[in-house]
């Protein structure tokens, strides 16, 4: 039961709200649009329809009065922030309702007899609404005034005042939409009327300006879309180029990646196999270079002895030279032996000769000439010994000499014979070593032509740079050249003059620019298009 | 050019067309003009690939037309078509 009796709190308090915003709308609307009518029929000297007006707005003013009374009574039932809200809705109606009446006064002025029509058939309309709503309202006070403490009752009266107030409410809405739509088309003349105001206004506008130059807006409106279509083209153009260089630098990317990947390999079997090269062989030259230097050492030696041989033969020759002198020297001394002894000799003879003549007494001188002659026999034969025994010495000498000789030159035969081995044991390592070399160059200058390729590959496909950089460095140009047409189009956008040469500046940045891209090979269309020059042509 | 005037005798010549100084068209026409220079080889590499380009190019007296990119292997193919002993 205490349930129940909130929600019909509740449920009064919501539908009062109701009551009273819908009321108080009515109210104002009905008051301001009476006291308006009532003072236009009497302007307009339709006395009965303002006397009947002026008992309306009793009628209306007696209402209103015992509304206010009944608000005295239950406004204290209202929130103040409903209160508030009420009046703001208040005041829009108002200003509303101020607006409408402006318009129409506007229009009044302008034409009195069809707003009259209109006002006459708003005004009767709005006499029964206001009767309706009297009646309902006299009802709602005296309900309200008989309440004898039964709340239920008296909201499920307020329930049946509140239907049928808004059902009045509605009928006046709609009545007010027919004002409304009426307003609507006086605000179209009104408009037309503006309009031809405002035509009226250019005509004049125009003369000024052709009794005073200054700036043709429409013109200047004409040259800054065509700026901008140029400006947007431009862009456009850049755009479908900077795809094309896009997709030429990633193609290019493409080739440089797989032509270095190529670099690379070749690169790495170069060094594998050099490397393996060395691995195999490296324990091989060792050994070889130390045989090497063995034998070089070898004929280092022999080649000191075989340039010691010409000494020892000088100085051989100097003793055997020595040795033949003192021979000769003693042959010498043995002719003078000879030569004595031969004297000694005839000398013996003759004193034999002399000893015979002198008989007896030379008796003993024969003696001693015999012994003189014996005694030089003696000394020739001792002679004729020497010289036989010098001669057999320089035999010896010469002999032996000789021998000496035959076992140096062996000696030497020996080691040439060795030099010999030595020698073709290093040329045989000379040849094996330059073969291997020759075999290793080949294999490098195969791989170093491959690279050679590889590289005039890269180098080939570096000249795209060429291509974009000329591209980029055109982009560069006509971007400066619209950027300064654009600024010394802002500039003549505050004073006076015409931007046609502008204009047209800027149509042929944008051609040059195409025809300079035209000359390159658009990459895009060329891998479909079989019409495409050809990238090498012989004239 | 210089060179060529001062007695460079090279049996093929490569020039680009958009260099500074002087254009490729105007130093094939200058070459063309120079004793000696008649018949030899005179290829272009450049960038451009119009026909309208190619047909200032042929006028000149160039001996061929090579559009940039232009890989090793290509380029010695084309010379060994343009010097047959090479």
């Amino acid at each position: 039961m205490a349930v129940q009796s909130k929600n019909n709190a509740e449920f009064k308090k919501s539908a009062w709200r109701f009551f009273l915003i819908s009321t108080g709308f009515a109210v104002v609307l009905v008051g301001v649009s009476i006291v308006f009518h009532s003072t236009l029929n009497f302007r307009l000297g339709r006395y009965e329809d303002a006397l009947f007006l002026g008992l309306a707005w009793g009628v209306f003013s007696v209402s209103q009065w015992r509304l206010l009374r009944l608000s005295q009574k239950t406004v204290k039932l209202l929130p103040e922030d409903q209160v508030d809200a009420n009046n703001a809705t208040l005041r829009y109606i108002f200003n509303r309702i101020s607006a409408y009446v402006q318009d129409n006064l506007a229009f009044n002025n302008k034409s009195n007899v069809d707003f009259s029509a209109a006002s006459d058939k708003h005004t009767i309309a709005l006499s029964k609404a206001i009767g309706v709503l009297n009646t309902q309202i006299t009802h709602l006070t005296e309900t309200l005034t008989q309440h004898n403490g039964d709340i239920d009752q008296e909201f499920h009266l307020f329930d049946d005042v509140a239907t049928q107030t808004a059902q009045t409410i509605t009928q006046y809405l709609t009545l007010s939409a027919d004002i409304d739509n009426a307003l609507r088309e006086r605000i179209t003349q009104i408009a037309t009327s503006l309009d031809d105001l405002k035509s009226k206004l250019n005509t004049l506008n125009r003369k000024q300006h052709e009794a005073l130059p200054s700036v043709d807006n429409t013109q200047n409106l004409r040259e800054i879309e065509d700026i901008v279509y140029l400006h947007l083209s431009i862009d456009n153009a850049i755009d479908e180029q900077l795809k094309v260089i896009s997709y030429d630098t990633h193609q290019s990317a493409l080739m440089l990646l797989d032509l270095m990947r190529h670099l690379s390999d070749d690169a790495e079997s170069i060094v594998k196999y050099i490397s393996n090269a060395n691995e195999k062989n490296i324990s091989k030259m060792e050994s070889d270079m130390e045989n090497s230097v063995k034998f070089i050492i070898s004929i280092e030696k022999f080649i000191q002895n075989i340039q010691e041989i010409p000494d020892k033969l000088r100085a051989d020759i100097a003793a055997i030279q020595s040795a033949s002198g003192v021979i000769d020297s003693l042959a010498h001394l043995v002719d003078s032996i000879k030569e004595i002894s031969f004297q000694t000799d005839i000398l013996a003879v003759n004193a034999a000769i002399q000893a015979a003549h002198a008989g007896e007494a030379g008796l003993g001188f024969k003696i001693v000439a015999d012994e003189v002659r014996k005694l030089a026999v003696n000394s020739n034969n001792a002679a004729e010994m020497i010289e036989s025994g010098l001669e057999k010495a320089r035999h010896t000498i010469q002999d032996g000499l000789k021998f000496k000789f035959l076992d140096e030159i062996m000696l030497q035969m020996n080691g040439a014979s060795q030099v010999m081995i030595y020698v073709q044991q290093l040329q045989d390592s000379q040849e094996d070593m330059q073969q291997y070399y020759k075999t290793l160059f080949a294999v490098i200058n195969q791989n170093n032509t491959k690279l050679a390729h590889d590289i005039s590959e890269v180098l080939g496909n570096i000249q795209y740079e060429d291509v974009v950089r000329q591209r980029v460095e055109r982009i560069q140009e006509v971007m400066v050249m619209r950027n300064d047409l654009l600024r010394q189009f802002a500039a003549q956008l505050t004073s006076d003059g015409s931007a046609e040469e502008i204009i047209m500046q800027l149509n042929n940045t944008l051609n040059d620019y195409l025809s300079g891209e035209s000359h390159h090979n658009n990459s895009l269309q060329a891998k479909d298009d079989e019409d495409a020059l050809p990238k090498f042509e012989l004239f | 050019m210089a060179k060529l005037t001062a007695g460079l005798k090279p049996d093929l010549i490569i020039t680009d067309i958009n260099m500074p100084n002087m254009g490729g068209i105007e130093f094939i026409k200058k070459a063309r003009a120079l004793p000696g220079f008649r018949f030899l080889p005179i290829l272009t590499l450049t960038t451009e690939s119009q026909q309208g380009r190619r047909d200032e190019g042929k006028q000149a007296g160039a001996t061929g037309w090579l559009v940039k990119p232009v890989g090793g292997a290509d380029l010695l193919k084309v010379i060994k078509q343009v010097l047959p002993g090479a």
